[in-house]
């Protein structure tokens, strides 16, 4: 179980001071999928890279197992790295295009010292390309990165992370890039490595409706904050805060008689300048009270699986 | 080959080839298609990358990179063969004013260094006579019409946002009344929520204005909801194609059925899977014999892999090259 409580990261520029993550709190449990969605620099991908030690914040702290995983060094500090993996959006850049699959995989092996000799070495390698559905594994695993299409790359990133035997996997926009008939491929060996190894999953998207295939639970990000969260059911089907309900509604359904529903998304064009104090969502809200330009509203239990932060509740 | 269903065409492809050349052969990235956009209407054509879909609107806009190479057919504009008039009317007289094109990642195609107004008094100055208070008096109207206020104009585009951006391209788009635009994943890098609302801003400004939209994207789900035609490509070959209620209603062909099966549908998340489609698209360069999609086809039967499939009509305008179909 890993654990984010309270997560700050701030970014400084020259004259503003843009907060990534303004107190943050998630949580994956054993076994779980966890969705984050949010539009671009909503602060979803500094949460994954935070959790895993790939950023520092400047206040709150990440739970491994209990042990806070800034302070951890030595032997424990690798033990993180190995059973903490990243997978990222784009594997053109993601991988080495001059290794061999074999040697891009093998990499993590040697590093963390996990095979006792050649052979042994060689089998993890190739039971990693299978389960991620790359067969003949021989084969792939003496090509090239540039002889593979994106798909296929992204299994072999997959490979690279799973052959490592992690406990958490971060996966940041992992289908994004790819196209629509191979992502539900790229899903299924989430879903199967976590109902066999147990493996927990953060997964990164700006794609609500996939989450809704594969998420147990789901967290909304806005500017820096979770705005709302909950079990994937309550969230999709009684989405409650207003942005929440826009990003669902902004979802093209595959039926052309459905079209009014995607001219019908809520939201106003931002007209006001943000006041710094009130609801971060106000000025595209297009049901912002008096009391939402004073204060931020928190976090609060609308069922015992699902949270929102908004003063319509 | 002449479809029956278009009754006010404007612009007709028939039976397109573009090759490109390589050391070894010919990458056949278009290969023989045939489709129409009517007046007022939207065609969508949707594929997956490497199916041949920007090549075909480079084509029709003449702009293919060298080694590309018009083996045979006619794109057909007012009836007018545009692929063979000489380039330079071709760009002075149908280039802009007559057909627009919104590209892939259109919010970066401004320039950096001139202001939104200069480069859109650009376009309207290189087209026609006018004199330049009257040109901005008509940037200042486009810009209002896509919802960005006309002191935009005065402002570089780094002061805008990506939305906003997205909107004065579509202005510029607009600025010389074009008969018909066309789009090339212009939605793509959006997020969702601006995606909705520029696709409504195209949707009533083509409904308003009467152009026709000729939408290509890899996603079938936008395409639902903007489009009154639907042709779907698969490695250089247009599959199936149709009034969008048939495609979607009643998918023909294996591959348009396994895409939609692809596809997220938050109305059955809980009834249905998502499948992927087995296999990879094939090598353009060496397709395979007979049907490109057979062997990823569950349905594919020997003839598929001997015979290329027709490319005709089922029933009213709904058109599919598949042999399982075509046998019924």
């Amino acid at each position: 179980m890993i654990e984010g409580k309270d997560l700050r990261v701030y970014f400084k520029t020259r004259d503003v001071e843009v907060r990534a993550l303004d107190g943050v709190s998630v949580a994956v449990k054993e076994k779980e999928i966890v969705g984050v969605v949010g539009e671009s620099g909503s602060g979803k991908t500094t949460l994954g890279r935070t959790l895993l030690n790939l950023q520092r914040p400047v206040g709150g702290e990440v739970l491994w197992n209990g042990k806070n995983v800034f302070k951890l060094r030595g032997r424990e500090e690798r033990e993180f790295r190995r059973r903490n993996q990243i997978i990222y959006q784009n594997p053109y850049e993601a991988i080495d295009i001059r290794l061999k699959v074999y040697d891009v995989i093998a990499e993590g092996i040697r590093v963390h010292r996990l095979a006792s000799n050649k052979e042994e070495e060689k089998e993890m390698v190739m039971n990693a390309l299978r389960d991620v559905g790359l067969n003949p594994e021989e084969e792939y695993a003496y090509s090239l990165p540039n002889q593979l299409s994106g798909g296929q790359l992204q299994r072999v990133a997959i490979a690279r992370a799973l052959v490592l035997n992690p406990t958490f996997i971060v996966a940041d926009e992992p289908v994004s890039m790819l196209d629509m008939s191979v992502r539900a491929g790229i899903l299924e060996i989430f879903q199967r490595q976590r109902e066999e190894k147990g493996t927990e999953i953060l997964m990164i998207t700006h794609d609500i409706s996939t989450l809704g295939y594969i998420a147990d639970r789901i967290y909304v990000m806005y500017q820096g904050k979770v705005i709302e969260h909950g079990s994937a059911d309550a969230l999709l089907e009684k989405p409650l805060h207003p942005y929440t309900q826009a990003l669902i509604t902004a979802v093209p359904i595959p039926d052309p008689s459905e079209r009014a529903k995607l001219f019908s998304v809520k939201i106003k064009e931002k007209e006001e300048e943000y006041n710094g104090k009130g609801c971060k969502y106000y000025p595209r809200c297009p049901f912002a009270m008096q009391s939402c330009r004073e204060k931020e509203p928190e976090l609060k239990g609308v069922s015992s699986d699902h949270y929102v932060a908004c003063y319509l509740y | 080959m002449i479809f029956e269903e278009s009754t006010d065409n404007l612009l007709q492809v028939n039976s397109l080839k573009t090759y490109y050349k390589t050391k070894t052969g010919f990458v056949k990235a278009v290969d023989d298609v045939s489709l129409f956009v009517d007046r007022a209407k939207v065609l969508g054509v949707a594929g997956e990358s490497g199916c041949g879909k920007s090549t075909l609107v480079t084509t029709i806009f003449r702009v293919t990179p060298r080694n590309a190479q018009v083996m045979s057919g006619e794109v057909k504009y007012k009836g007018q063969d545009i692929l063979n008039m000489d380039l330079k009317v071709f760009r002075r007289d149908i280039v802009w004013k007559e057909i627009a094109y919104i590209p892939q990642a259109s919010m970066d195609v401004l320039d950096p260094v001139y202001k939104i107004k200069d480069q859109m008094l650009e376009t309207i100055l290189e087209h026609e006579d006018l004199s330049k208070a009257d040109a901005l008096e008509r940037i200042y109207k486009a810009l209002e019409n896509v919802g960005v206020p006309a002191e935009k104009a005065d402002m570089f585009p780094h002061e805008l946002s990506g939305g906003q951006r997205q909107r004065v391209v579509i202005a510029m788009a607009l600025l010389l009344s074009p008969s018909m635009i066309v789009s090339d994943e212009a939605t793509t890098a959006l997020d969702v929520i601006t995606q909705a609302k520029i696709l409504e801003l195209m949707k009533s400004l083509q409904e308003n204005r009467k152009f026709s939209m000729m939408f290509v994207t890899h996603d079938l789900s936008l395409l639902a909801n903007i489009s009154d035609s639907i042709a779907i490509m698969y490695a250089g070959k247009l599959v199936e194609f149709g009034d969008v209620e048939k495609v979607f209603g009643n998918p023909l062909h294996p591959y348009t059925q396994l895409l939609l099966k692809a596809i997220p549908d938050l109305r059955y998340r809980k009834q249905r899977r998502l499948v992927a489609i087995p296999g990879f698209p094939p090598d353009l360069e060496n397709p395979p014999k007979g049907c490109r999609f057979a062997p990823r086809c569950p349905l594919a039967m020997p003839i598929c892999r001997e015979v290329e499939p027709e490319f005709s009509r089922v029933e009213g305008f709904h058109y599919v090259a598949c042999h399982a179909v075509n046998k019924k």
